[in-house]
C-alpha cells in the first residue's frame, strides 16, 4: 500500500513522464533490411499495471500538497468505478495486448515467443527506467535473435482537463525496445501514444476514435461494461503500430 | 489576437503572407533555376551519437535554404543534399516542424517529398507524409541507407503538389494554466483543455535533415551517459 504523498508524487512524476517533460529513451528506427537474420522474437515479461483514470492538468493542483491529496483521492475514486466495469466485462488489458502483439508480430514474418506468465511476479521484479524498460539485459539463453521489451507506460481513460471541452478518452502509452539477443545491441526503441492528451512531443501519436468520446466521468461511468470496448481498440491500435514499425 | 498567431505562425513556416494560414504558399527568393540537375547539393548534418545535440535537429528555413526549381509557370523549392560522403548503414531522418502550434487551432505543416536519388539523379525511392511518424509538433521520417548506390547519390526534400492544399485534423490537450499575482503572493491556476487542430499542408516551412551513423554498441553502455 503506498502513503498518499508518496502517491501524490509518484502522480507529479507520472505526469511529467507522459508529457515528455522526463528524457525519453533514445529512438531508434528497425533497419530491417539490414537485419535479416532477426526472424524470432522472444517477448520479455511485463511489469505490472493497472488501469487508470487520469486528469492531466487537474486544478486541484492549483492548491498545493491538500489541493493534489484531494485530486489523487478523486482520481482513486474514479479509477476504482472503471476497474469494477471492466472487470465486470471481462477485460484484461495485459491479455489483450499479448494477444495482439503476438498475433501482429507474426503477420509481420517473425517466430514469437511469448512469456508465461507475461507479468513479472512482485519478488522477481527487473531494474527499470522510468519508461517501465530494462536497465540492464536479462541473463540466460534463448533459442530467438532478439528480445522485445515492451511495457505500458499509462494505459486507461484519460481527459487534458477538468472542464467540457476536455473528454475522457481511451489513453493508452506503450515503450518498447528490441535487443539482439546475443550482442545486446539495440535494434529497435520507440513510444506510441494513443490519445495525445498529455501534449507529448516524443511519441509516435494516433488520434483516438472519436467513437469513445465521453465528455465527463460521469458518462463513462455510465457506460459501465461498454468502457471496455474503447480500452481494447486503443491498445490494439498502439501495439499494432508498434509491430509495425518492426 | 488571432492576426498576431497568424503573424507568429507564418513567421515561423518561413513565409511573407499574413493572410489565412491556409493560403500560406512559396515566395521564390533570388533566381531560379531550369532543372533539377542545376540544384547545388549540400552535405547532410551528421549528429552525434550521445551528448548534446544527439536528439535536436537542425531545423532550416525552406524558403530560405531551398534552391528556386522553375519548371514552366510553376516554382518550387527544392533542397538537394549529398550522400556520398556517408557510412554504409546510416539512418537520416527527416522532420517537418508545424507552425503556430502555440495554443492555435491552426498550424501549417510543409507536406514535403522525400526522394532518394541515385548518382544521376534518377529516383530510387520516394517518401510522403502518409511515411512520417506524428510526434506531437513535428513529423518524422527515418529512411536507412544500406546500398551502395544510394550512398553514391542524392536525397532530395520538395514540396508534395498532391498534398499542399489538403488538411489534416488532430487531438491534443493543452495547458491553458494561468499565474496569478495577488498583494498575499501568487499562484498557478492549473487547467488545460482538448484542442481539436486543423494543420494546412503547404510548401513552405521547417525541416531539418540529419544523419545518423550505425551504432552497434551493447544497450547499457549506450545508455550510461
Amino acid at each position: 500500500m503506498i502513503r498518499p504523498p508518496y502517491r501524490l508524487a509518484l502522480l507529479v512524476l507520472a505526469t511529467a513522464i507522459l508529457a515528455g517533460c522526463v528524457s525519453a529513451p533514445k529512438r531508434q528506427a528497425f533497419n530491417a533490411e539490414a537485419n535479416p537474420d532477426i526472424r524470432s522474437i522472444e517477448v520479455l515479461q511485463t511489469r505490472d499495471s493497472e488501469i487508470q483514470t487520469f486528469i492531466v492538468n487537474n486544478p486541484g493542483a492549483s492548491f498545493g500538497l491538500i489541493g493534489g491529496l484531494i485530486a489523487e483521492a478523486d482520481r482513486a475514486s474514479k479509477t476504482n468505478k472503471l476497474q469494477a466495469h471492466l472487470e465486470a466485462a471481462s477485460f484484461d488489458h495485459e491479455r489483450v495486448l499479448a494477444d495482439t502483439l503476438k498475433a501482429a508480430l507474426e503477420a509481420e514474418g517473425y517466430e514469437v515467443t511469448m512469456p508465461s506468465p507475461l507479468v513479472e511476479s512482485e519478488d522477481d521484479k527487473a531494474k527499470r527506467d522510468a519508461w517501465g524498460l530494462r536497465k540492464v539485459k536479462p541473463s540466460g539463453t534463448t533459442e530467438a535473435n532478439a528480445l522485445l521489451d515492451i511495457n505500458f507506460g499509462f494505459v486507461g481513460y484519460a481527459s487534458a482537463g477538468a472542464g467540457d471541452s476536455a473528454p475522457y478518452r481511451p489513453t493508452v502509452m506503450l515503450s518498447a525496445r528490441l535487443l539482439d539477443a546475443e550482442t545486446g545491441e539495440v535494434l529497435f526503441s520507440e513510444q506510441v501514444l494513443y490519445n495525445n492528451v498529455f501534449n507529448n512531443r516524443d511519441a509516435i501519436i494516433i488520434e483516438p476514435d472519436a467513437r469513445f468520446t465521453y465528455p465527463d466521468f460521469d458518462d463513462l461511468d455510465a457506460a459501465g461494461q461498454a468502457s471496455a470496448e474503447g480500452m481494447r481498440v486503443a491498445i490494439e491500435a498502439a501495439v499494432l503500430r508498434m509491430a509495425k514499425a518492426l | 489576437m488571432r492576426a498576431m498567431t497568424l503573424l507568429a505562425a507564418c513567421a515561423l513556416a518561413g513565409c511573407a503572407s499574413t493572410g489565412d494560414l491556409s493560403s500560406v504558399r512559396y515566395q521564390p527568393v533570388g533566381q531560379c533555376v531550369d532543372s533539377l540537375a542545376d540544384v547545388s547539393a549540400a552535405p547532410v548534418t551528421v549528429v552525434p551519437q550521445d551528448g548534446r545535440g544527439a536528439n535536436r535537429p537542425k531545423f532550416v528555413k525552406i524558403h530560405e535554404a531551398a534552391t528556386c526549381v522553375r519548371e514552366g509557370e510553376r516554382a518550387r523549392p527544392a533542397l538537394l543534399y549529398t550522400l556520398a560522403d556517408l557510412p554504409v548503414p546510416t539512418e537520416i531522418s527527416v522532420t517537418v516542424e508545424a507552425a503556430g502550434l502555440s495554443r492555435s487551432a491552426e498550424t501549417a505543416v510543409f507536406a514535403p517529398s522525400v526522394v532518394i536519388l541515385d548518382r544521376d539523379r534518377r529516383a530510387l525511392k520516394r517518401y510522403t507524409l502518409n511515411d512520417f511518424d506524428q510526434r506531437g509538433g513535428t513529423y518524422t521520417l527515418v529512411a536507412f541507407l544500406n546500398e551502395e548506390a544510394a550512398r553514391e547519390g542524392y536525397l532530395l526534400v520538395e514540396p508534395d503538389a498532391e498534398q499542399v492544399g489538403r488538411t489534416m485534423e488532430n487531438r491534443v490537450g493543452v495547458n491553458n494554466s494561468v499565474t496569478v499575482a495577488t498583494m498575499y503572493g501568487g499562484f498557478t491556476w492549473v487547467s488545460g483543455d482538448e484542442l481539436q487542430r486543423t494543420s494546412h499542408l503547404t510548401d513552405v516551412g521547417r525541416i531539418a535533415v540529419s544523419a545518423r551513423a550505425h551504432d552497434a554498441r551493447p544497450f547499457e553502455e549506450r545508455n550510461r551517459r
